[in-house]
């Protein structure tokens, strides 16, 4: 997370960002389907959104990122919103998640 | 004529007819050369054609999901901007620049080891292909219009193959690639034409206009066939629809002797899609509704809650009625969160009731929510694996305390609630006239119980032809078990495979079996038969076999 937090204010110059911890309990993990709806939500955000999935940074607004990092189901991912809307995006994400994505 | 033997099979029927070699069309890249002030002609270019591919695709994405993640992968932010910047630091014309940056990933998704995602890389290159043909303004070549009617042989079909395949002259397809997640396996089953995919070498061996044979349930190609061949191969389709379309017939029969005893036929279920095809199929209701599926695509131990969401969805599906059997599971199968202990023997370890038992939580989370269910609908409760009246009675027990506390707290659920269980351990059967005097009905659980009373071990392939449930011993069984429970006023099921056996059904009828539950696509076999038996026949069919002492006789007699 220090790390995270580096990378992002020297790129945007603010400190401020969000995040959460969530698992991933779609059976299917993160594959076309929940992937998909995963990304779109993403995509109508507007904040910048990363996914934080072992030691990789994704970028949730990109589904072929976002699959073919091949998550699993039951891993733990933290998702970071960084921006003017960033709490409400955050919430948005971490609900969807929780809701099954469409499955 | 030239005979090819294929292993993997996707869906049944046979096909007889010409052959069109479909070429997949390769779309590689124009080489054109640009200098830096190119540069911004190519990103026009690149964004425009990005544009029009998404034209094409949401026509298409309309009732496909899969073309809706072709739509995500082209307005991808992250592929995007790599073309970009590939075509500004390398100075590459914007063809170049899209084929680099998809190969990137179609690489990425081809090294990996689940075979989904593998076939997600065919994805990729199709929408790659898509944006190139489009830069080099080639119109579609697809099989959109087919003027007589073929089968199809391709190195591989691509999803847009697929969909925009004119679907009323395609006898069948085979390709040399592709595996059964793919594309084209998964269309040809819902859509019932007969699929041969991973056909090594047939590019090789087919040219376009052979005449040829393909029957996609045993996996059997012939090359211009003789005469004879083609003849008997016609008879097989004839006989292939025919029997399809009575299956659909005999679904929709009501199951009653020809002298008037109703039978109750049912499906068994994993989960709730089960269930929903079942209904297409006309089931009369579940029989089986295993609740393993609960546990085992989970993080945790399913809550109570999240249990009874899904009993309550079987119960108001389920026609008659839902039979809800307590988890079934032990340490052949692997939890994520729950570590079982290293057992010699699991099939003889710590599973099914005698974990419920144990956990005691976990089984009243699971009692509790099979209770608030059935003010849904008609559920009854079964326990597995029952070896003793301690167990049956401990259990209810547990059940008695589940209902006080659901009362408590306001809960409704059906008072009068059928409680049963299953009969598959030699230990139930030989005390099943005490089990009878306690329980409200039986289901012979035939899988466990052929294995357990003749000592065979199902899996292992030295002896697995030693498993058979035509063997005296599980008949004799079976007669005990409904004779005990005819006489205490209880009705007897059958959950396992046997009672989906076209071969056993006049005697299951003999035996006196209530209930059959079977995987859903044979009850209209089995309809067919109950309704075209005499309960009489079938029960002096059942003296002749009770006699029996040997396989091969019993066998005789029911063929």
């Amino acid at each position: 997370m220090e790390f995270m937090k580096k990378i992002l204010c020297s790129k945007k110059g603010c400190v401020y960002m969000i995040s959460e911890k969530i698992i991933v309990e779609n059976k299917s993990g993160l594959h076309l389907r929940p992937a998909t709806v995963f990304v779109k939500y993403a995509n109508g955000c507007k904040s910048d959104i990363k996914v934080l999935y072992g030691d990789k940074i994704l970028e949730a607004k990109s589904i072929l990122n976002i699959m073919s990092a091949g998550i699993k189901c039951g891993t733990e991912i933290e998702i970071v919103c960084v921006g003017e809307t960033e709490e409400a995006d955050l919430l948005t994400m971490v609900n969807e998640i929780k809701n099954g994505l469409g499955e | 004529m030239k005979i090819i033997s294929v292993k993997k099979t996707s869906s049944d029927g046979i096909a007889i007819g010409q052959v069109m070699v479909f070429q997949i069309q390769e779309y590689i890249p124009d080489l054109y050369q640009i200098t830096k002030k190119d540069i911004d002609k190519e990103l026009t270019k690149f964004s425009d054609a990005m544009d029009k591919a998404q034209e094409e695709i949401s026509i298409l994405a309309v009732n496909s999901e899969i073309f809706e993640g072709h739509s995500m992968m082209v307005s991808d932010v992250m592929l995007r901007n790599s073309v970009i910047q590939i075509i500004r630091e390398e100075v590459v014309n914007v063809q170049i620049a899209v084929n680099k940056a998809y190969m990137e990933y179609i690489v990425i998704f081809q090294a990996m080891e689940d075979e989904y995602l593998k076939e997600r890389g065919a994805d990729i290159k199709d929408v790659r292909d898509r944006i190139i043909r489009i830069l080099q303004k080639k119109k579609e070549v697809n099989l959109s219009k087919l003027t007589q009617k073929v089968i199809i042989v391709a190195k591989d079909l691509s999803p847009s193959d697929t969909v925009t395949m004119d679907l009323k002259h395609v006898l069948g397809f085979i390709t040399e690639e592709g595996g059964t997640t793919s594309h084209v396996c998964i269309m040809a089953k819902s859509i019932g034409i007969p699929a041969l995919v991973g056909v090594g070498g047939i590019m090789n061996d087919i040219r376009n206009d052979d005449f040829i044979v393909m029957d996609a349930g045993k996996g059997t190609i012939i090359i211009n066939p003789d005469e004879a061949t083609i003849d008997e191969y016609r008879n097989l389709e004839q006989l292939y629809i025919k029997s399809l379309k009575e299956l659909e017939k005999s679904e929709t029969l009501e199951a009653i002797t020809l002298d008037g005893k109703k039978i109750k036929v049912f499906g068994n279920a994993g989960n709730i899609d089960d269930i929903d095809n079942g209904n297409k199929h006309c089931v009369d209701g579940i029989g089986l509704f295993r609740s393993e599926f609960l546990y085992m695509g989970n993080t945790n131990f399913p809550t109570e809650q999240e249990q009874f969401e899904i009993y309550k969805e079987a119960a108001e599906k389920s026609m008659l009625e839902v039979t809800i059997r307590t988890l079934d599971i032990g340490g052949d199968k692997e939890l994520p969160y729950f570590q079982f202990e290293k057992e010699e023997n699991p099939f003889l370890g710590w599973r099914a009731i005698r974990i419920s038992l144990e956990l005691i939580e976990v089984f009243k989370a699971q009692l509790k929510a099979i209770l608030r269910a059935s003010a849904f609908g008609h559920v009854r409760i079964m326990y597995p694996m029952i070896i003793s009246i301690e167990e049956l009675e401990q259990a209810n027990i547990i059940l008695g305390q589940c209902k006080e506390e659901l009362r408590e707290n306001g809960f409704e659920f059906d008072k009068t609630i059928e409680v049963g269980m299953m009969i598959e351990t030699p230990s139930s059967v030989l005390l099943v006239e005490e089990f009878a005097k306690i329980v409200d009905f039986f289901s012979i659980g035939t899988n466990d119980l052929t294995q357990y009373l003749l000592a065979v071990d199902r899996g292992n392939k030295k002896i697995s032809h030693m498993y058979n449930s035509y063997h005296p011993a599980v008949i004799r069984a079976i007669k005990k078990i409904i004779d005990a429970a005819h006489s205490n006023g209880v009705s007897v099921g059958m959950c396992g495979e046997f009672a989906g056996e076209e071969k056993a059904t006049q005697l299951l009828l003999g035996l006196g079996l209530d209930e059959f539950s079977m995987s859903v696509g044979q009850t209209g076999k089995i309809k067919k038969i109950i309704c075209n038996t005499t309960l009489i026949e079938a029960e002096k069919l059942a003296e002749k076999v009770l006699i029996c002492k040997k396989i091969a006789e019993i066998e005789r007699l029911l063929s």
